[in-house]
């Protein structure tokens, strides 16, 4: 980053200056502070300048003739181009009946081969360059990501646009991607922490993508024609935003991108199959019993989505709940009672359509109704209880201050300006998030708890030796038990 | 088999001790770093880099669980753990009134660890008297409560908005590490060198509770007990042969003056690295780290005895019953670190691992043979280890398996590599030489650990050596090494 001064932007206040105030002598939860903590309050601190990164002034957004969103950072401590790629697709089109399109499509732009390249000459020209890359449609976005030394900018690009352009879904490479689905399906009951984690998402999520179970006569059946058709549909310049960081000259890059991109063709994008889900519960226990010397348990409902209006709220919550050493899970669970080594909860709060509320642990069998237990008694204190001041300020404290951990480097910076605008964020996000969050207060944090959680809707799954449990799972609710399928066909 | 795991190795190979030093100065890339050694034998290392206001801040300590005694293992990693607890100015309002609480809880236990002892080695433990017991220590840890500021140092780094505190033990070294706003650094150095000067490993039982927790964590996944088993088998006499979580039943019979003893002797300030990675002036960085660190008293260290580990003299295989599907490791014996013969070692990793056009992948997992199948080469300080993972997929074997990458190896024994194969491994040294300049803690990691181990931080830019080796390296090295008397194989197999 250059440090210039521009007197005339100062109007643009493009230094923040580090003002957030708040009591430092609330660093932990009791009213007790030591000696020690006390002398780090009289250390002297230095006033903080951190810059909020900007478009047009750090990242520079231009719109090219055929509508591709294109963000360019040059960067030149390392010889490396960074492209990231993302178009507005997601596996939230993929209709239950033919799961495995969306995830198969984004597999196979990066092994399927191109138009001017067979899938091992493909594989031949990027592994020459020793780039790092990756190709997917997920929750939320088609993504291309493609980064190679910038002494080959030429092929580098060319590269990309094969992969983002013209994939050839070569039916061969199709059949490796869908034995490695099935493979994956065959091998989900091998890990307990697996286990529990798909039992539950499939309960949560019965009407989205991340609760479906890949059904392997199906996936067997997707066709490349529906690959092809689903990539000729999404993936347009219209459609797509691009950041490129890096270690290059933005004239030239420019140039090189019109002659990659600059043919693409705008088409309107059929967006009508996606797919809307409803907040609904499934509560009770559901267990699965598998001999281990370690329950996993998992326990939430469906909670909350990007542009709900109690965000910062629910990101001190979250602080505060379930994340960090100094959590209430972290320290009742693991830090004193000694019942868990990896304990931890919140909202995710990220997801376009509902996220989850979720907290769990690994622990032995003899602690495990106890765990569970202890973990929905804290949940229910978020919501009886305002939270202390000191555990307040000490959550507010750490988002504030850890901030700056958004913009470490330009690749990130960079990226974090795209996901910004893919996920139409206010564009005044990063610049306001600090105040937003500093006006946060115990009764925000209380009344979010109240508005989002409901005990009495917990979905709670359990994955171990029900032998050896402490109590009876009924102490927990409405007990079924779920036998894993084995698919060994 | 986790994918992500030999991608991670590959990049993150090293070797510890090196007879030359690699120029470093054709690289403009390279970071600047600066070294300050102190009178007590503390090293710093300063790396500046001003376009972000952060500190990234690393404590290295050279132990780790090798220079564990038989029946203490798994204590460099409890230690790890307790570092977090506090000292006796931090995390307490009274630390006297804790000492006589702790000193009780830690007689009442030790007479609980001894019953519980006897039910271990083939006696019968009195149950009902070790729930007395556990019932009175868990009323002297309630009133020991009182005194304690629960967390706090963690509580401290979070108000300033420190971020990735954590830490970590493994064979060869136990590190601590954080970033920090950098008007936050002496934060750092007060909290850390409070730790080295005078930790309080208050918590002690609840943490070894935790402890075993982590233990029980790796025990489900077959993934770890597969790696675990290797290296069981495959060391015999070398430390590695027991995992950095320790025996179970050693972990839990630990007691609150083996770690004292454990710290006191392996933390001294000459067995201590410091890296400072980013907006901090050398000057400053020096008279901060000088004004906390420069008191502590330097040590006499141990005598770091190893016993090393005699050539294997035939194939060792052992099975891992469990419900998972079928997988594989398999491990070599490598070079020693001091030995050149590391760096083909690692080249004939990039060409068995390394891509979609890496043998591995190529001509097992392309062909439906292999649902996953990649190498790693590990670094550890007495010697390398080139690891295998693979699984088969359905319905092919793990015999099948075996045979297929045992074909690749005779390949590669034979000088069966193109002049194309070489010039992209070579790429993809490049590449990952860039990872120094990106990543701010595995810069600190390797400072860190090549200054220890080898005496000079700049040891670890090794492009140029694995740049250098030739075809003629790579089958002398391969037919001294990838044979079947220096193979280890362990397969998963149904109960």
């Amino acid at each position: 980053m250059k440090k210039i001064l521009k007197p005339v932007l100062i109007v643009m206040a493009l230094i923040l200056f580090f003002m957030i105030s708040l009591p430092l002598q609330a660093q932990q939860k009791g009213a007790k502070e030591s000696e020690g903590a006390k002398a780090v309050k009289n250390l002297h601190f230095d006033p903080l300048n951190i810059r909020v990164p900007e478009v047009g002034k750090d990242v520079e957004r231009i719109v090219t003739k055929n509508g591709i969103i294109l963000f360019l950072k040059e960067d030149h401590t390392i010889p490396i181009i960074d492209i990231t790629s993302i178009t507005r697709t997601s596996a939230e089109y993929d209709r239950k009946d033919r799961f495995g399109i969306a995830r198969l499509t984004g597999d196979l732009m990066g092994v399927g081969g191109t138009k001017d390249f067979t899938p091992d000459e493909f594989d031949r020209e990027r592994d020459y360059l020793a780039a790092a890359w990756n190709t997917y449609i997920d929750s939320e976005k088609g993504g291309v990501f493609f980064e190679f030394p910038s002494s080959q900018l030429d092929r580098g690009l060319n590269l990309f646009t094969q992969m983002l352009r013209f994939p050839l879904f070569d039916h061969k490479r199709l059949e490796v991607e869908k034995g490695n689905i099935r493979e994956e399906v065959l091998r989900e009951n091998d890990d307990p922490a697996t286990v529990a984690s798909n039992t539950y998402k499939r309960l949560i999520y019965p009407d989205y993508f991340k609760g479906w179970k890949y059904d392997l006569k199906t996936v067997k059946n997707i066709t490349r024609d529906e690959l092809k058709d689903w990539h000729k549909n999404f993936f347009r310049p219209n459609n797509t935003m691009i950041a490129i960081t890096g270690d290059f000259n933005r004239e030239e890059l420019l140039k090189k991108l019109d002659e990659q991109l600059g043919n693409w063709e705008n088409a309107p994008v059929d967006f009508s199959g996606y797919q809307k889900f409803e907040k609904k519960f499934k509560p009770g226990v559901y267990y699965v019993d598998m001999n281990m010397d370690q329950s996993n348990i998992r326990i939430g409902h469906l909670g909350v989505t990007r542009d709900n209006p109690d965000r910062y709220a629910l990101e001190v919550f979250n602080r505060i709940f379930g994340e960090g050493f100094n959590s209430i899970l972290n320290e009742k669970i693991r830090s004193n009672e000694g019942l868990a080594y990896s304990v931890g909860g919140g909202f995710s709060l990220d997801m376009p359509q509902y996220g989850t509320f979720t907290m769990g642990c690994a622990t032995k069998p003899e602690s495990t109704v106890k765990a569970a237990k202890m973990m929905i008694d804290i949940m229910k204190q978020m919501m009886d209880e305002k939270v202390s001041e000191e555990r307040l300020n000490l959550a507010k404290n750490y988002l504030i201050n850890s901030f700056l951990y958004e913009f470490e480097d330009p690749v990130q910076v960079n990226r974090g300006i795209l996901a910004l605008e893919y996920n139409k964020m206010p564009s005044d996000y990063n610049k306001d998030y600090r105040e937003n969050i500093s006006k946060v207060t115990a009764e925000d944090v209380q009344r979010a708890a109240k508005k989002y959680l409901q005990p009495d809707q917990l979905t709670i799954v359990i994955v171990g030796n029900v032998k050896k449990f402490d109590k009876p799972l009924s102490e927990l609710g409405t007990v079924h038990q779920i036998k894993l399928e084995d698919e060994g066909k | 088999m986790k994918r992500i795991k030999s991608v991670i190795v590959s990049i993150f190979i090293f070797i510890l001790f090196m007879s030359n030093m690699s120029n470093a100065a054709e690289n403009k890339f390279l970071p600047d770093v600066k070294i300050h050694k102190y009178s007590n034998g503390l090293t710093l290392m300063v790396v500046e880099k001003h376009d972000t206001p952060i500190v990234v801040c690393y404590r290295y300590h050279k132990v780790g669980s090798i220079h564990e005694e038989s029946g203490k293992t798994g204590i460099a990693h409890f230690l790890e753990h307790l570092s977090f607890k506090g000292t006796g100015r931090f995390n307490t309002v009274d630390y006297s009134k804790e000492l006589v609480i702790m000193k009780d809880i830690d007689s009442l236990m030790a007479e609980a660890d001894k019953e519980k002892l006897k039910g271990e080695t083939g006696g019968k433990a009195d149950k009902e008297k070790i729930a007395q017991l556990l019932e009175k220590v868990k009323k002297l840890q309630e009133e020991q409560r009182q005194y304690i500021c629960k967390d706090e140092t963690d509580a401290i780094y979070d108000s300033v908005g420190a971020g990735g505190n954590n830490a970590s033990t493994w064979f060869d070294r136990t590190d601590y590490y954080l970033k920090v706003p950098s008007n936050r650094l002496e934060v750092w150095t007060f909290i850390e060198s409070e730790k080295l000067k005078d930790p309080v490993f208050r918590e002690f039982f609840s943490e070894r509770d935790v402890v075993l927790e982590e233990r029980r964590m790796y025990d489900t996944d077959i993934d770890a007990a597969l790696y675990e088993t290797l290296y069981k088998t495959m060391f015999t006499t070398l430390p590695y042969g027991h995992d950095t979580l320790g025996w179970p039943s050693d972990v839990g019979q630990l007691k609150r003056k083996d770690i004292q003893e454990f710290y006191r002797k392996y933390y001294a300030p000459n067995n201590t690295f410091i890296v400072l990675v980013g907006d901090v002036k050398l000057d400053k960085a020096i008279e901060l780290v000088g004004k906390y660190f420069s008191g502590i008293p330097a040590q006499e260290l141990p005598d770091m005895r190893i016993t090393p580990e005699p050539p294997q003299e035939g194939e060792r295989r052992a099975e891992v019953e469990s419900e998972a599907k079928p997988q594989m490791v398999i491990g070599f014996h490598g070079p020693k670190p001091s030995d050149d013969d590391i760096y083909a070692f690692e080249v004939i990793n990039y060409l068995l691992s390394r891509g979609m056009t890496s043998r591995f992948h190529k001509k097992l997992v392309q062909t439906g043979l292999a649902y996953e199948c990649s190498g790693g080469v590990s670094d550890l300080s007495c010697e390398s280890v080139l690891e295998i993972g693979a699984s088969p997929k359905e319905p092919n074997t793990c015999d099948d398996l075996e045979e297929a990458i045992y074909k690749e190896l005779y390949r590669i024994k034979k000088g069966d590599v193109t002049k194309w194969e070489m010039e992209k491994v070579r790429n993809q040294i490049d590449m990952d030489s860039t990872g120094i300049i990106r990543y701010p803690f595995y810069l600190a990691e390797n400072l860190a650990k090549y200054q220890a181990w080898t005496g000079d931080w700049r040891n670890f830019d090794r492009t140029e050596k694995l740049k250098s080796v030739t075809v003629e390296d790579i089958k002398r090295v391969a037919n001294k090494y990838l044979i079947k008397s220096n193979r280890t194989v362990v397969t998963a197999v149904p109960r």
